[in-house]
Formats: C-alpha cells, sequence, structure tokens
C-alpha cells in the first residue's frame, strides 16, 4: 500500500469531515436538525500478524447524534405543555368574562334588586318601576350574553377541534410516509438521517395536538399509538381522527378514530390540545353553563312566584316578570335511536335544582338509574311500573317516564338552555304587582318580598343566596383558572427543560463546529503534505538514476 | 456540558418574551390601577370584592333610600306644622267665641273665619304629591282621601302603611293614613272627624242654639286632633333622627367597604412601579447580554 494511497484516504475523510461540519453549521437554525459526525474506521491490514501495515481511513459512517430518551421526554412534555395552554386559554376567558364587571352577573342581579328597592319608597311612580323593568331586561340579557359567549366558545372549540385532526391526519399520513421512505433509502448502515430528523419533527408535531406513545420496530419504523391504545399507525398503515357531534349534542363534539372499517370513539383524555380542548368541553363549559341555567330559572321562578301573589296599580294579580323556565326546552336528550321512554322534564323546585346534566338508563327488566354526572351520584333508582306513566323526582325536576319502557339511555339537561331561554316577558310598568292584594297603590308589601329574595338562602339547601352563589362559581372558575394556568406554566417550564435537554444534546454548536472545521483543515493540509513527501520521496528515488 | 447555539438563541428569546410579559402586566396594573386583573388572579380575594361590592350597591340603595324618605317626612313634617297652626287659630276663634261676651256679627264672622280653616285644613289632608298622589290615603294613594257625602265627611283611603328598607335591618313607615289624623275611631258619624266638627260649630255659630256645649266639644274634638297631629309629627321626627343616624353609619360603613376594597383591589403604586423599574432593567440587561454573547464566536478568529 503506498503512502500516497494511504493520504488519499486521509485527505478523502477529511474532506468528509469537513462537508458534515460544514452542513451542521447550515443547519444550526433548522428545527428539528441533529447534528452529524463523522465515524473513522481503519481501512483492512496488509500482512495480518507480524509485520502488519495499516492501509489508511475510511468513514464508514454518518453518525447522527441523537436520545431516543430525550427526544422522546419532550414529546411527552410537549403534549402536557400544549393540553393544559389550551385549556388555560379557554378558561382565562371565562373568568374574564365571569368577573368583568359589563358582564358579571353580579353586577346584573345587585343593578335589578336595587332597581326594585328604589320602587319601594314610591311604588305608584311609573319612572321608577319603569327602571325596574329596564334592570330586569339588563339581568335578562346578562344571562343572555354570557350565555351566547359560552356558546361562542363552544363552537370556536369544535372548529378548533376538526383543525386539530385535520393536521394530525396531515401529520400521520407523513409519518407513515417517512416510514416506508427510511426501509427504501437505508442503504446498509446508514441509515437515511434526514429523514429520522423529519420523522421525529413530525411525531413532535403531532404530540403537540395529541399525546402519542411511539414505539420503534426492528424495521425502524414507528408504530404510534395514542394514549388510550389504539394504533394511529403502524407501519405505512395509518388510521385518521375524525371530529362528530355538534355544540348543542349531549356530549358536545366527540373525537373518533376512523380505521377505515369502523369507527372507534375515543373515550377518556387524548393529551395534547385536543385533550385540552375536549376537557374544557367536558367539564368547566358544561359547569358553567348549567350554573348560569340554574341561577336564571331560580331567579325567574322565584320572582315570578312572588309578583304572582301580588297585585298590580289596575288592581289586578300580578302577571310573571320573566318567561316560565319550568318546563325546559332541550333538555331531554336520547342518547340512541330506541329512547322513547321520556315525555316530559318539569321544575317542580327551582331551588333545589343543581348546576348538573343527569344520566337516566333503563335496562332491559325496567330497572332504572339516575345518576347525577357533575358529582357521580345515583340520585334516583328503582324499577318502573310496567305500564301507564311514571313520574320520577330528583333535585327538584320531575320526568314522566313509560312505565313500560326499557333499554333506555337519556341524558337530562333541566337547567343548561336556562341563560339561553331567560326573557324578561313584562313590558307594562303598572302590571308589576308591588302591591299586597287589596292595599292600593301606594303599597309596597309585596315589593318588599320581591326584594327579600335577593338575601335568602335560596339554593344548596338553603345555604346559598343568589349572589353568593354566583361569586361562589365565580371563585371555583378562578381556582380552576388559577390551577390550570400554573399547570400551563409549569408545562411549558417542563418543556423548556425538555427542548433544553434534546438541543444541547443533538443540537449544533457553531463553536464545536468551527473547531470542528480547524482540526478537519489541519487534517487534511496534513495528508496532503504525506503526499508532497511521498512525491519528494519518490522524485530522490527517480534522481538516482 | 454543551450547549447548542439554536437552543442558546431558543432560551434568551425566551428569557426576553417573559420579560416583556412580566413587563405588560405590570404597565396593566398600573394603567388600571388594578392589582387583580382577573378573577383567577386571586381567586379568594375576588369573591370577597364580589361581596364588598354587593355590599356597596345595598348601601348605595339605603341611602337612596333614605333621601327619598326624608323627603317624604319631611313634607309630612311641614304639613303637620301647617295643619298644627290652623288647629291653633280655630282653638282661639272658639275660646273668643264661648267667652259669651261676642255679638251675633261677631260670631258670625268667627264662623266665617272657621269655615275657611276648615276648607284649608280640608285641603291639607287631601294633599297631593307633584306626581299625583295623596299623601295621607294610606297605600290607597290614588283616592281623594276625605270627601263630603251627603254632609258627611268620609275617609276613603286604607290604614296601610308603607313602609322602607333603609338599612339590612331597618324599615321606617313613610307615609300617615288620614283616618287617624282627622277621624275619630270611637265617635259616631257623621260626627267622627274634625271636618264634621267644625262644619257644625260654623252652623251653630251663624245660627247659636246651644252655643256654649257646642263649642266646649268642638274645642274638645280640635284637642283631640291637634294630640293626633302632635303624634305622627313626633313619630316623622324620630324617624327623620333615625333616617340621619342610619345614614351616617352607612357611610362608615361604606368608607370602610370602600376602603377594604381598594386595600384588596388596587395596586399599590410605589410598589409596582418598582416592579417595572426592575423589569426594565431585566429586560434591558437581556437584550445587552444577548447582544454581546451573540458577538462571540469562534469564527470571528479563523481566517
Amino acid at each position: 500500500m503506498s503512502l500516497t494511497q494511504i493520504a488519499t484516504s486521509g485527505l478523502m475523510a477529511s474532506q468528509k469531515a469537513l462537508n458534515v461540519a460544514s452542513n451542521n453549521i447550515a443547519n444550526a437554525e433548522t428545527e428539528g436538525y441533529s447534528r452529524q459526525s463523522v465515524q473513522y474506521s481503519p481501512t483492512y491490514t496488509l500482512y495480518p500478524g507480524v509485520g502488519a501495515l495499516g492501509t489508511g481511513v475510511s468513514t464508514s459512517v454518518v453518525n447522527r447524534i441523537t436520545s431516543n430518551f430525550l427526544v422522546g421526554q419532550m414529546w411527552e412534555s410537549q403534549s402536557l405543555a400544549s393540553e393544559s395552554d389550551i385549556h388555560a386559554q379557554y378558561l382565562s376567558d371565562l373568568d374574564q368574562w365571569l368577573g368583568n364587571d359589563s358582564t358579571s352577573l353580579a353586577k346584573g342581579f345587585e343593578q335589578f334588586f336595587s332597581a326594585l328597592n328604589g320602587s319601594s319608597v314610591d311604588p305608584y311612580a311609573t319612572s321608577s318601576r319603569q327602571v325596574v323593568l329596564a334592570e330586569s331586561n339588563g339581568l335578562s340579557q346578562r344571562f343572555n350574553g354570557l350565555y351566547a359567549q359560552l356558546q361562542g366558545q363552544g363552537e370556536m372549540l369544535g372548529q378548533q377541534l376538526q383543525a386539530a385532526a385535520d393536521q394530525a391526519n396531515g401529520l400521520l399520513a407523513n409519518i407513515a410516509a417517512f416510514n416506508d421512505q427510511l426501509r427504501s433509502l437505508s442503504t446498509g448502515d446508514q441509515p437515511a438521517n434526514e429523514i429520522l430528523d423529519q420523522r421525529n419533527q413530525a411525531v413532535r408535531e403531532l404530540s403537540q395536538l395529541v399525546s402519542v406513545n411511539v414505539l420503534e420496530q426492528s424495521d425502524g419504523s414507528y408504530s404510534v399509538y395514542m394514549k388510550s391504545g389504539q394504533p394511529m399507525i403502524l407501519g405505512t398503515q395509518f388510521n385518521t381522527l375524525s371530529v362528530n357531534g355538534q355544540v348543542d349534542a349531549a356530549n358536545g363534539f366527540q373525537l373518533q378514530l376512523d380505521t377505515g372499517t369502523a369507527q372507534i370513539p375515543i373515550i377518556g383524555e387524548p393529551g395534547g390540545a385536543i385533550g385540552g380542548l375536549l376537557a374544557y368541553q367536558s367539564d368547566e363549559l358544561v359547569y358553567a353553563r348549567n350554573e348560569l341555567g340554574r341561577l336564571a330559572l331560580v331567579i325567574a321562578d322565584n320572582v315570578n312566584n312572588q309578583l304572582q301573589v301580588g297585585e298590580d296599580l289596575n288592581g289586578n294579580p300580578g302577571a310573571a316578570l320573566f318567561n316560565d323556565l319550568n318546563s325546559p326546552a332541550g333538555s331531554i336528550m336520547a342518547l340512541d335511536a330506541s329512547s322513547t321512554g321520556v315525555t316530559a322534564l318539569t321544575v317542580v323546585n327551582a331551588n333545589d335544582l343543581q348546576p348538573s346534566d343527569y344520566d337516566f338508563r333503563v335496562d332491559n327488566a325496567g330497572n332504572y338509574s339516575l345518576m347525577r354526572k357533575y358529582d357521580n351520584t345515583l340520585v334516583a333508582s328503582g324499577v318502573l311500573s310496567g305500564s301507564g306513566s311514571d313520574v320520577i323526582s330528583f333535585d327538584g325536576v320531575e320526568i314522566t317516564v313509560d312505565g313500560a319502557a326499557t333499554d333506555q339511555l337519556y341524558r337530562l339537561s333541566p337547567v343548561r338552555y336556562g341563560a339561553r331561554e331567560m326573557q324578561t316577558v313584562l313590558t307594562d310598568p303598572a302590571a308589576l304587582a308591588f302591591a299586597a292584594p287589596g292595599s292600593g297603590v301606594g303599597d309596597n308589601g309585596n315589593l318588599l318580598e320581591v326584594i327579600a329574595i335577593q338575601s335568602k338562602g335560596l339554593l344548596d339547601n338553603g345555604q346559598s343566596t343568589l349572589t353568593t352563589s354566583y361569586s361562589g362559581f365565580v371563585g371555583d372558575i378562578a381556582v380552576t383558572t388559577a390551577r390550570i394556568k400554573t399547570e400551563a406554566d409549569g408545562g411549558q417550564a417542563l418543556l423548556s427543560q425538555a427542548e433544553a435537554a434534546v438541543g444541547n444534546y443533538s443540537g449544533v454548536n457553531l463553536d464545536e463546529e468551527a473547531a470542528s472545521i480547524l482540526r478537519f483543515q489541519q487534517l487534511y493540509s496534513a495528508n496532503a503534505r504525506v503526499i508532497s513527501v511521498a512525491r519528494s520521496t519518490f522524485d530522490s528515488l527517480l534522481a538516482m538514476f | 456540558m454543551r450547549i447548542s447555539t439554536g437552543n442558546f438563541n431558543r432560551v434568551m428569546l425566551q428569557v426576553m418574551q417573559q420579560s416583556m410579559v412580566d413587563l405588560a402586566r405590570t404597565t396593566d396594573q398600573i394603567s388600571t390601577g388594578k392589582r387583580i386583573l382577573q378573577p383567577s388572579d386571586d381567586a379568594v380575594d375576588t369573591v370577597k370584592v364580589l361581596h364588598l361590592d354587593n355590599e356597596l350597591t345595598a348601601i348605595g340603595q339605603f341611602e337612596n333610600n333614605i333621601e327619598e324618605a326624608t323627603g317624604w317626612l319631611q313634607q309630612q313634617d311641614a304639613l303637620y306644622s301647617g295643619m298644627n297652626d290652623l288647629m291653633m287659630r280655630a282653638r282661639d276663634l272658639l275660646l273668643q267665641a264661648a267667652n259669651g261676651t261676642q255679638s251675633d256679627a261677631d260670631l258670625k264672622s268667627f264662623a266665617t273665619e272657621l269655615g275657611s280653616l276648615n276648607e284649608s285644613l280640608l285641603s291639607m289632608a287631601n294633599y297631593q304629591t307633584a306626581d299625583g298622589q295623596y299623601l295621607f290615603a294610606g297605600t290607597a294613594t290614588n283616592q281623594l282621601p276625605v270627601t263630603q257625602s251627603g254632609g258627611d265627611y268620609v275617609y276613603n283611603g286604607n290604614n296601610q302603611f308603607r313602609q322602607v328598607e333603609i338599612s339590612g335591618s331597618a324599615r321606617v313607615q313613610i307615609n300617615q293614613p288620614g283616618a287617624e289624623l282627622f277621624f275619630d275611631g270611637s265617635a259616631t258619624p257623621p260626627m267622627d272627624s274634625i271636618f264634621d266638627v267644625l262644619t257644625a260649630a260654623v252652623v251653630e255659630l251663624n245660627n247659636p242654639v246651644d252655643l256654649g256645649s257646642v263649642l266646649a266639644d268642638t274645642i274638645k274634638q280640635v284637642d283631640n286632633t291637634m294630640e293626633r297631629i302632635g303624634k305622627a309629627q313626633t313619630r316623622s321626627g324620630s324617624d327623620l333622627n333615625l333616617l340621619e343616624q342610619v345614614a351616617g353609619s352607612h357611610a362608615d360603613i361604606r368608607l370602610f367597604a370602600e376602603q377594604l376594597k381598594s386595600n384588596i383591589e388596587n395596586v399599590d403604586l410605589v410598589e409596582a412601579t418598582t416592579r417595572l423599574n426592575q423589569q426594565q432593567i431585566i429586560l434591558t440587561a437581556s437584550q445587552q447580554v444577548y447582544a454581546s454573547i451573540k458577538q462571540l464566536s469562534l469564527f470571528n478568529y479563523l481566517s
């Protein structure tokens, strides 16, 4: 083996190293790029044994510096951070609306009862009666407005879910395609480094949307599973995510996995941004809607009932100020086609209402159960009578059920639309029944009773007034918001750490690359020098002749 | 320990972004004057503020009620004084007429004045507020309280009171049914009101039959009426005092609640301004550090 050949292999090797270093420099800011380094090995030895001679160097492979462990951690913290981040965004909006003076119900209650109180000095005066009607309208509109905000959130959440599912499907297709490319592009010991990086980057983007478990198969392909175990990618095959339902459906929007032959609903929390959206939808959104609806029903019912025992300026029995919400529209939702047994739902005692949905089930033998979803409490159970219609009472509500019904599945939401439906229906100020019956137009006896509603313990077994109930609700949402915000901050910090760990392991350091370039420049020069020595050696030999 | 160049950039950017977020938040706090920008900033204190707001609104309403009730009671007080003057004058006339030295012509002129005093008292009893309500009709404020039918004065109002809340626990009565002022429940109609009695006295003065005893009865009835009016005036006077006291305590509670609310909710400007300065220094420092570290590179020395 000649000096020239050995030196040439050195030249080639250092050239390759210079290429790799400059490639690293070029990709210093490329998202997801893992730095590469050249792995050298000596070429085979001539005359092995005594007097063995090396024959130079070869660059067997270009290594990609990466740690599956660190990358996996980063994916996991990415899912957690995205989940709590989007959850916190929705909560923070809700939190702001509930606390804002121009939308808060607390202000609405205050102003409504203030107007009533203002009418008590001179109950005959039309001007102060008109203020009562105006504030009553204002209160109804606050309820309607907050509901509209929640509904808007529900709809936006659906759109974001849809967009996230679409984006996830694109990434799933990409990852499956990378799995395929890796098989055809990897040659011998040299894997297709750039594809590996791109695939990891795609998984990272996917884990923003939904939490994933990734298993590397022996052929180098990634199998990707959802947290709940359903496979999203196996080899080059992939399933897609889709979003089902609508904002007013019993369960709102639902995520499902389409396998081509079946559609699997994803139960539980899938993590990532999709998980954050679904968590807000099933927790705080439902709670807020129900709590606002409950307050609407309670104030409408109590004020109406009191006004109706009074007498108005024309000596007529009192009329209702708000519309009757006690036969709530949309409160009975059949969860399957065979459920037709529940025929009516009526609120019989608004003050006993709970801010919750209920699941009503009847099995094939007519055994029924009613589960309050808010705190997972069984509120009623028994056996249907087998004929006629049965009335089942729970939490201030009565439902009428076909006594012979079997196999029923219902979601009951007595208060879900209360805040949307609430309206001030009285328009004639003279029709406000402020007087006790037979007491004349200057009497405010009944009005004082209406005013007293403000400070009565109406809800939660007499423990909460309207105002304390609302402020308790605001407090609950504020505490949850603060908790999820803290989680989001923590998640972001963990993600930054995980990113830093990956970055510090796999990322490019320009100084390091500069040093490499210096080193390999030197190496190159040294090898070139060897060739020049070989030439001069050969020249010396020729000079002998 | 190695740090990748991209990571270093990211971390520095994050640090600067966080500084900007902190800075923006402090600026918000200073410009709104509020420490709590939304409930989740401090859930417990938010609930406290909601309760204080509720209390302040209630106090505001009670203060309005007190102001209006004061107006009503002062109006009544003025009318009571007027009625009292009328009654005093009527009493003087009746006493003069009863001293036995008056000529028929004198008695007739007493009759004329007494008649017009009776008319004035009637118009006070039927006093209407600016919006057309009768002050002494009980709660039947659209009924003319005292009318004459078939020579008899009758009361058309009711005997109910209107009460107004002036605090969470106290109410005051702001009207006075006329029956209690001008009518004697124990007397038999038609001679059951001061108007009937005075009318009868006018008739007697114009045409004396049993002057001595009629005048004595009339004086007794005038005294009784003055006593009833006096009682009502005393009560409205003491209610006015009560209103003043309660208004005073509302003012104290309001001051206290507002102070408490401000302590809870408002930003401490000195602290916030100091914080703003610190955050600005931190941001500027991060920027300077970033700029100067970015200049360090081995490539600067490669030639």
